[in-house]
């Protein structure tokens, strides 16, 4: 099929908005199944960052606590991550 | 003296307050990886110059920005970078920590020490990019920067806060040039950076030995990026070696930076820009390669004294090829900066040494920096370098000569033998000015042209020995009295009726 190559602009630009859209929904990483309230607990904390329904992944690598993701923003809340930022202070301190 | 309670109180203060911290970071992914750049998805809200961080804690730099992807100039190794690795966007601008400690140092691109010396502590970083300064703050430049260097000194003098070009071709001392300039500044309140862009490692060894053996590493400080680091370290280099002075700078001192070379530079900037696929224009340079100099070597500046004072003068490097000057980097960089001295392969081979073509080198702005001792003696010897050119050239093919052209000539080719110099062997201000003035009197005149450089070690051996105070009050006065050129006279006489 040969397609005009302004045609062929607006079916990349309709995929990328459809990527970003899809990028863009809230995602909550937890090391475990988190139940309704404390989804709802964090709905609460961080009213500003989840502003659609959030999507609940479940990641044992993280050990404990969640991490937010919406986009390319991420919020680092869980144990994984502390250990590393504390493994990288260490780092610079020896 | 505090009770258990009010610590125990603190300590709790202190977790709970730390427990909800909460930092959105921006995070992307890579998308692919080429030769030392890295193109990244996400990090939407990423910044120009920003500094990103690799899941396996290699840094970069954001360099492009394009609609749905960001290019990564890779501060490390690329090879351990993988497809869909996470990266981490810093929030901080390309930066280095700067400190007193840097001082005899050698540091590499990002200021992390390459020597075996202790970590620098500091809290003060300074960005490697910054826009140079106004011309409301800056003051013309009138103080002069010693080199130590005879041919340099009286002919084409440097100012502090000047830009001086150094150019030739391979093994014509432009490096020598450079290094004698930073063994001269030793007690005369210059901190010097020597900055070596793909250089060879040995070649770097070697400066840094020479400079150690001078005691000049005390004042100095080497930013190293030699040929084995990722490209972008290279590109890096001199803007990182300008921010260490501008911190210098901004405490009022004197710097002194040393660019060796741009040439190496410009090849690392056009790597990149290929890589990212930028526009190639001529011998495959991007588009803004004049803009990467122009930006660098306006950053050298004397600062007016209300606003703090303190100068960078930047000594640039440039390799040309068989000596052909008109090329696309010499002429950009000849065009930035206030002259240049140009050094040839002809000369070199000849014996003249520093092989400064003193025809065609030129200083902008440092007369109005040459002291009045120097300029006493310099404008006779500028004139008798003319002639003898003007000369030189066709008077090899006539037998009889009046004797007038024979004075001339005969001058000229000692002033030529007077003017060269061994390296690492650089003279104060008053040594030059008693060489030259004896040049320009004509003392040398009798002398055999072979015996030249006897007489000059012998009166360099008196001046030192002997006429410590002449040498002492030239240098200190900056100015060449009657009285002084009488006890000249009189070493002088005294040395050439001793060969």
């Amino acid at each position: 099929m040969k397609l005009t190559s302004r045609l062929k602009e607006d079916i990349k630009k309709y995929i990328l908005q459809r990527q970003k859209a899809q990028r863009d929904k809230v995602k909550i990483i937890a090391a475990y199944k988190l139940s309704q309230d404390e989804i709802d607990s964090l709905k609460k904390s961080f009213a500003s960052f989840i502003s659609s329904e959030p999507e609940v992944v479940i990641d044992p690598q993280i050990l404990a606590g969640v991490i937010l993701r919406k986009g390319s923003k991420v919020i680092d809340l869980s144990l994984t991550g502390k250990i590393n930022k504390l493994q990288n202070v260490l780092h610079e301190i020896a | 003296m505090r009770s258990l309670d009010q610590y125990i109180k603190q300590i709790e203060k202190e977790i709970s307050g730390s427990s909800l911290t909460s930092k959105s970071k921006e995070i992307g992914t890579v998308l692919e990886v080429k030769d030392g750049v890295a193109i990244l998805e996400g990090l939407d809200n990423a910044f120009y110059g920003e500094i990103v961080e690799f899941k396996n804690g290699i840094k970069g730099f954001i360099i492009d920005l394009m609609e749905d992807s960001v290019g990564v100039v890779v501060l490390g190794d690329y090879l351990t970078i993988t497809a869909g690795m996470s990266v981490t966007g810093t929030g901080f601008i390309l930066s280095l920590p700067v400190s007193e400690q840097l001082l005899g140092r050698v540091v590499d691109s990002l200021g992390q020490p390459q020597d075996a010396g202790p970590k620098l502590r500091t809290t003060t970083y300074y960005p490697i990019e910054r826009i140079a300064a106004g011309v409301i703050y800056r003051y013309p430049v009138n103080v002069p920067l010693q080199t130590g260097i005879k041919a340099i000194d009286s002919l084409i003098p440097i100012g502090r806060g000047q830009r001086q070009l150094i150019i030739g071709d391979r093994v014509t001392g432009k490096t020598t040039i450079a290094i004698d300039t930073i063994i001269n500044q030793k007690g005369q309140n210059v901190i010097c950076v020597y900055c070596a862009i793909g250089q060879k490692n040995s070649t770097v060894a070697n400066v840094i030995d020479t400079l150690k053996s001078n005691d000049a590493m005390d004042y100095t400080i080497v930013v190293n990026a030699p040929a084995a680091d990722p490209v972008a370290m290279q590109y890096l280099a001199p803007y990182s070696a300008t921010a260490i002075a501008e911190y210098f700078l901004d405490q009022g001192k004197d710097v002194l930076v040393v660019y060796d070379d741009l040439t190496k530079h410009s090849w690392a900037y056009r790597q990149i820009s290929l890589i990212l696929r930028r526009p190639a224009g001529r011998e495959a340079y991007p588009g803004d390669i004049f803009y990467l100099h122009s930006r660098l070597l306006e950053r050298s500046c004397r600062i007016d004294k209300q606003f703090g004072g303190g100068s960078i003068t930047a000594l640039p490097i440039v390799e040309t090829l068989e000596g052909d000057v008109s090329g696309y980097i010499p002429t950009n960089i000849i065009s930035i900066t206030d002259g240049q001295i140009f050094l040839e392969t002809e000369l070199f081979n000849n014996g003249i040494r520093p092989a400064i073509n003193v025809g065609i080198s030129v200083s902008r702005v440092g007369g109005n920096a040459q002291t009045k001792a120097m300029k006493q003696v310099a404008g006779k010897l500028k004139l008798d370098l003319a002639q003898y050119r003007e000369l030189a050239a066709f008077s090899q093919f006539e037998s009889e000569l009046d004797s007038e052209t024979k004075q001339l000539l005969n001058r000229g080719s000692r002033v030529t033998q007077i003017l060269k110099q061994k390296k690492q062997n650089v003279y104060l201000l008053g040594e030059e000015v008693a060489v030259l003035w004896a040049a320009t009197k004509g003392y040398l005149d009798e002398i055999p042209v072979a015996k030249i450089d006897l007489f000059e070690a012998k009166l360099i051996q008196t001046l030192r020995l002997k006429g410590k105070d002449i040498v002492k009050k030239i240098t200190t006065s900056k100015l060449l009295d009657e009285e002084s050129e009488k006890q000249l006279e009189k070493i002088v006489k005294n040395t050439v009726s001793f060969l």
